[in-house]
């Protein structure tokens, strides 16, 4: 089995005249939850998007389980990971249970005799999911009725229905109270446990990277400016990551926690 | 909260089928000449029906079939519920075609219309083609791009249009105008199997494309992340869809509403799934042309009312009805 889930080296993109990503080197052990994080606007959807296939016209090199992504098709990647993006529209008039079925597609041959309605084994691994992700409740409404963290959380388990091996997320608890962002962290950590799952995520959500992740890349302005154990990357450089004073401290029973206070701009 | 019944496929292809069947029984058997087809094989009622009014039937239906469908394919496509088939820039190209044809009395040269059929094949591919090369040089296939610049070409050709109608004696303008309310006069079997060429293959590939359009729904992210090739399939579809609607409205003219109408009324019925609206689309909108032209043919009887104005007679107050009863077609709020 391949160990690096992702090397990329010297991983460069411009908008135009504006930098995005600038000079990045490292890697992704596979089999690991790996937080990406940063200040709004320091290049981390970006990065994600590259990693996961889906942004093409960088400079440097990426490889995709020891592969350069260039000899990765669309389809081939559709059937080794899945992806969460931050902010979609979606279409009325599904129901849930359509959304989450929408999965299953990439990995399908698409043959006539299961197009219009799904085989029995089918409905039996959309029916897992959703009771995995504590959604079949909803799977009858329709999705644009739902609030906005419901939504996230059935494009979610869309996305674990296509692949739950490798999965990249996108702010997956954008909208979410703070008792559904629990559940949620609690549940990614479940699955990457049971299916040694590789899981990047791009998050805000610095006290779930301090406890539900093994290894977390801060970007700064479009750089990599340090990666590896979260508590050690973040006590070090999460000041000038964020602009904030960050004071970090660990309880047996409550795990890491985090405190902020604003600093003066600079 | 209404749910799904699995059994709806079925259902809707069946009532589809059901629907065509009837449009084609009527429309054989009503016309301006009083003929029961029952009458006999080979008397002159049925050598009548046979020459004269089924290959005018036969010619509605593919044409409904193809615009219907291919309204569908678009509306999902660019995820745009006003798209019709005649939002991309083709059938304007087509019209221009024709006109010019009409003006320099080209439309004889091979016979009735057959002169005609291929100067406005040629401007609907020369509009596609000036699409394709403006958003290759924008490299941009996006959905606002490909529909900003359909419509640009739409009102370009138009304004040509206009242009020459005002340079066009009395006669040759009424010839334009009535070609320009979509019509299907004076049809024949040869015309008839001169269309199938052209649109079989967009009616064949947008039935495998429903996969597709419905991750697309999800979002262009999600689609791609699924392994859609975004620009592949919009090159792809606007190439078929371009080819068949060219070629429909080289014969027919431009007939209105029914490429935005037929998947609306589908939709608005329950019908989300792409992978069942794009038959259903094209059941329904065999039957509801062939049914448009069979009132078009009798309702000012010796008179023939271009079906274009039929169309949009009958499918206005229909959609306005159903939006108002049934709820939104607004497809694409969050």
């Amino acid at each position: 089995m391949v160990k690096t889930l992702l090397h990329f080296t010297n991983l460069s993109l411009a908008a135009g005249d504006v930098p995005l990503l600038r000079d990045l080197t490292g890697s992704i052990p596979r089999g690991k939850m790996v937080a990406i994080a940063g200040a709004s606007g320091a290049g981390k959807t970006t990065l994600l998007r590259c990693l996961s296939g889906l942004n093409g016209g960088f400079t440097g090199s990426i490889n995709f389980l020891d592969q350069p992504m260039e000899q990765w098709s669309a389809r081939r990647m559709a059937s080794h990971r899945s992806y969460l993006p931050q902010n979609e529209q979606v279409s009325a008039g599904w129901s849930c249970l359509d959304v989450v079925q929408l999965g299953l597609v990439p990995i399908r041959d698409s043959s006539l005799r299961n197009a219009l309605t799904p085989a029995a084994g089918d409905l039996a691994l959309i029916e897992e999911v959703l009771a995995l992700t504590g959604l079949s409740v909803f799977s009858h409404r329709l999705f644009h009725t739902l609030s906005g963290g419901e939504k996230r959380r059935i494009l979610f388990a869309r996305a674990l229905l296509q692949n739950r091996d490798i999965m990249f997320l996108d702010e997956p608890t954008a909208f979410f109270d703070p008792g559904q962002a629990l559940r949620f962290w609690n549940l990614l950590s479940e699955i990457h446990t049971k299916s040694q799952s590789s899981i990047v995520v791009v998050t805000h959500d610095l006290q779930a990277i301090l406890n539900s992740f093994q290894e977390v890349l801060l970007l700064h302005r479009g750089s990599l400016m340090a990666t590896g154990d979260p508590k050690k990357v973040l006590t070090e450089h999460g000041e000038k990551a964020f602009g904030v004073s960050l004071s970090i401290g660990e309880d047996p029973s409550w795990g890491c926690f985090i405190k902020t206070r604003g600093n003066r701009h600079p | 909260m209404m749910q799904r019944s699995p059994r709806q496929p079925i259902l809707v292809l069946t009532g589809g089928v059901i629907f065509l069947l009837a449009a084609l029984a009527l429309g054989l058997s009503v016309g301006t000449t009083k003929i029961v087809p029952l009458g006999g094989l080979f008397d002159d009622a049925s050598r009548w029906i046979f020459h004269i009014r089924a290959p005018r039937v036969f010619l509605a239906a593919l044409l409904g079939a193809t615009l219907a469908m291919s309204g569908a394919a678009l509306q999902g496509l660019l995820r745009n519920p006003l798209v019709s088939p005649y939002t991309i820039g083709v059938s304007s190209g087509s019209s221009l075609g024709a006109v010019i044809a009409l003006r320099f009395g080209m439309e004889g040269i091979f016979g009735s219309l057959l002169g005609l059929f291929p100067m406005a094949l040629a401007g609907g591919m020369f509009s596609m083609l000036l699409l394709f090369a403006l958003s290759r040089r924008s490299r941009q296939w996006t959905g606002t791009t490909l529909l900003l610049s359909g419509i640009t070409i739409s009102f370009f050709c138009s304004a040509m249009i206009m242009f020459i109608q005002y340079t066009a004696t009395y006669q040759e303008s009424f010839k334009m105008v009535r070609w320009l309310m979509g019509t299907m006069d004076f049809i024949t079997w040869e015309q008839t199997a001169l269309l199938l060429p052209f649109v079989l293959p967009a009616l064949i590939y947008l039935n495998m494309v429903g996969d597709h359009l419905n991750l697309l729904t999800l979002g262009e992210d999600t689609a791609r992340s699924s392994g859609v090739s975004l620009s592949r399939l919009t090159i792809l579809i606007y190439l078929f869809v371009s080819i068949a609607v060219a070629a429909t409205v080289a014969l027919a003219g431009p007939i209105a509403f029914v490429g935005l109408i037929v998947p609306h009324i589908l939709r608005i019925s329950g019908v989300i799934s792409h992978r069942l609206l794009l038959p259903a689309s094209m059941l329904f909108g065999a039957g509801f042309l062939i049914f448009a032209d069979t009132v078009a043919r009798v309702i000012l009887a010796p008179q023939q009312v271009p079906v274009g104005v039929i169309t949009s007679l009958i499918g206005g107050p229909f959609f306005l009805f159903l939006l108002v009863h049934r709820g939104t077609t607004d497809t694409h709020s969050s």
